[in-house]
């Protein structure tokens, strides 16, 4: 019997209140932020609304209008200003500077520039009065929706603090198995939980993944992993991003270049880049050329999920146009880790076991003629079957393998999942658990 | 055992700590000396974890707390039985950066805040480590005849 005692220990605690000061502080942060800027921007906004102060519509003429400048610490700010009249039955009222609805300052002089081009002077405008001060007259005021949208941010640090110290406080002196029962529960009540029973197959990855495609000579084709198309797809996709941004720099310093004021230090930083874009269009385009050539790879399987100790049967189709000196389908085995050091993820495979189930050597295959071959396979007995959780996996696959006369080496991986051996088919169907799903029954 | 520490007593009632899916594991505890020394609650758990190169999992198979406060639900010093049936997975495991444990967990809860820890650890299934993994023709087991 082993015996732990004080497992929390005080660095523990302080680790606790640690993160809890850590979610607290975003959460607070969110909050002074949110709150200042509905008091000074949104609110203002919102109470500037000709409708919201009690003023009337009216229309009015354009007598004049000017830039008037603001003196800052790094120049001058400018604001279009307009002098309107209020026209109340044909005629015109006492002319008023404005500049409500023409904008705020700007450091830049055409932006209120532009915005007096949008006036005319003599031409009437619909405006706002205030029957209170009729010397107030408002043009209007767009509304603005990017004080909403940044807005989203201090709600969004909110919403992360409070739910980061939430789950803190959820998991102070709570035991990791309470945790794991509490997640698959709705209800915090502990009678709830009590007394659980297990699943009959846990921690298992579900089949149905594998089985959802017939075959046609066999009962089931196994998806591929990693689809060639797709990774040909990601290439591209990166392929086209790098030399697209490659080309922007490469144009700019052509046109420097033209004009005789080419800026060689930038040049000098560009020219590395421009050779990765290169070699990255090399590579697309001796991955889709073996794609192409290479063909596609089938994989079937007579039943699925295998069990340790069964037997199975397989039948390979290779398409392509190619002279094979080798091709051979391994069963593997390996465990894969996943872990966190530092703030990175890292993720570690390592190989249990590797068996040749299939070899075949210097054959040809003609485009519409495929290589077929029907073999069987057993897995090896008391081997550990499928096991997934959250960070740790014990994963089986198929490994098709071959090299050509021509093309470069190809390798193809189809999972393939192993049963328990003690398990009935009828068990196959239930839903695997892992830590974040921990199965409980009441 | 320190003197403001309860005797615990946790134990499965077969001998051989080794099982076949499907089996019943019965056991009990009890938890001797525990008045007066601020225990307020205990936890017993039948569960899986994964040990090794990943980070930890965990897979809680049986559950249930007992609170001992602020009224005590029972007597913990008279023997608490459990019987729960195992399951066809995840067997014990043993290999090179991914291990699967089984064992019977009972935690002591003390007012403090402090934890204290009791296992028992038992084997599902009669999966070989890693490196013993029979082999067939051409076949290696990686880590016991691995080939360059």
């Amino acid at each position: 019997m082993k015996k732990r005692g004080q497992r929390r220990t005080a660095s523990d605690r302080v680790g606790r209140w640690g993160e809890l000061f850590f979610y607290l502080f975003f959460f607070i942060a969110g909050g002074l932020v949110l709150g200042w800027h509905v008091a000074w921007v949104m609110l203002p906004d919102w109470k500037a609304l000709p409708a919201a102060e009690g003023l009337r519509p009216a229309t009015c003429r354009l007598i004049d209008k000017r830039i008037s400048p603001r003196e800052t610490l790094k120049g001058y700010d400018y604001r279009a200003e307009l002098r309107l009249a209020p026209v109340e039955g044909g005629n015109a009222g006492n002319p008023e500077w404005t500049h409500d609805g023409t904008g705020e300052y700007s450091p830049n002089r055409d932006d209120a520039q532009r915005t007096l081009e949008r006036y005319e002077i003599g031409q009437n405008y619909a405006c706002w009065i205030d029957p209170t001060d009729p010397s107030r007259i408002l043009l209007g005021r767009d509304y603005r929706w990017w004080p909403w949208l940044v807005a989203l941010i201090p709600t969004s640090l909110m919403v992360f603090g409070a739910i980061g110290a939430a789950r803190t406080v959820r998991q102070w002196n709570a035991s990791s198995e309470w945790q794991a029962v509490s997640q698959q529960m709705s209800s915090f009540d502990i009678r709830a939980v009590q007394p659980v029973t297990g699943p009959t197959l846990d921690a298992v990855p579900s089949v149905d993944r594998v089985i959802d495609s017939p075959g046609v000579r066999l009962a089931h084709r196994l998806p591929i992993d990693g689809s060639p198309n797709w990774r040909l797809a990601a290439m591209a996709a990166v392929c086209l991003c790098w030399n697209g941004l490659v080309v922007v720099f490469v144009e700019r310093l052509l046109v420097q270049y033209l004009n005789g004021t080419a800026n060689w230090l930038i040049a000098a930083i560009v020219i590395p880049f421009t050779i990765a874009g290169v070699w990255l269009i090399v590579l697309l385009v001796r991955e889709a050329w073996s794609v192409v050539g290479i063909g596609t790879t089938q994989l079937e399987i007579s039943h699925h999920p295998l069990q340790a100790g069964g037997q199975c049967d397989l039948f390979l189709i290779q398409s392509g146009q190619m002279t094979v000196k080798q091709l051979t389908v391994s069963l593997i085995c390996e465990e894969r880790a996943v872990y966190r050091e530092g703030t990175d993820t890292r993720e570690w495979v390592e190989p249990v076991y590797r068996e040749c189930v299939l070899r075949e050597r210097n054959f040809t295959i003609e485009h519409g003629q495929p290589f077929e071959s029907q073999f069987s396979m057993g897995i090896p007995a008391q081997s550990m079957h499928s096991f997934r959780s959250r960070h740790n996996e014990v994963r089986w696959l198929l490994e098709v393998c071959g090299t050509t006369h021509r093309w470069p080496e190809f390798q193809r991986r189809f999972p393939i999942y192993v049963y328990p051996e003690a398990t009935t088919p009828t068990d196959y169907k239930s839903p695997a658990y892992s830590h974040d799903e921990p199965r409980v029954e009441a | 055992m320190r003197a403001n520490e309860p005797d615990i007593d946790l134990r499965l009632d077969r001998s051989k700590r080794e099982f076949e899916p499907g089996e019943l594991l019965t056991g009990s505890f009890r938890v001797l000396r525990w008045q007066n020394l601020g225990l307020s609650a205990v936890e017993l758990s039948v569960l899986w974890h994964t040990a090794g190169k990943g980070d930890e999992d965990i897979g809680v198979l049986h559950f249930f707390r007992v609170p001992l406060e602020p009224v005590p639900e029972t007597d913990i010093a008279n023997p608490q039985l459990f019987k729960v049936k195992l399951p066809a997975s995840p067997l014990s495991y043993d290999g090179f950066i991914v291990k699967v444990r089984w064992l019977v967990r009972l935690r002591l809860f003390y007012l403090g805040g402090r934890e204290q820890a009791c296992e028992v650890a038992f084997r599902l299934g009669s999966v070989p480590t890693a490196q013993g993994l029979s082999t067939g023709d051409g076949a290696v087991a990686i880590g016991e005849t691995a080939q360059p």
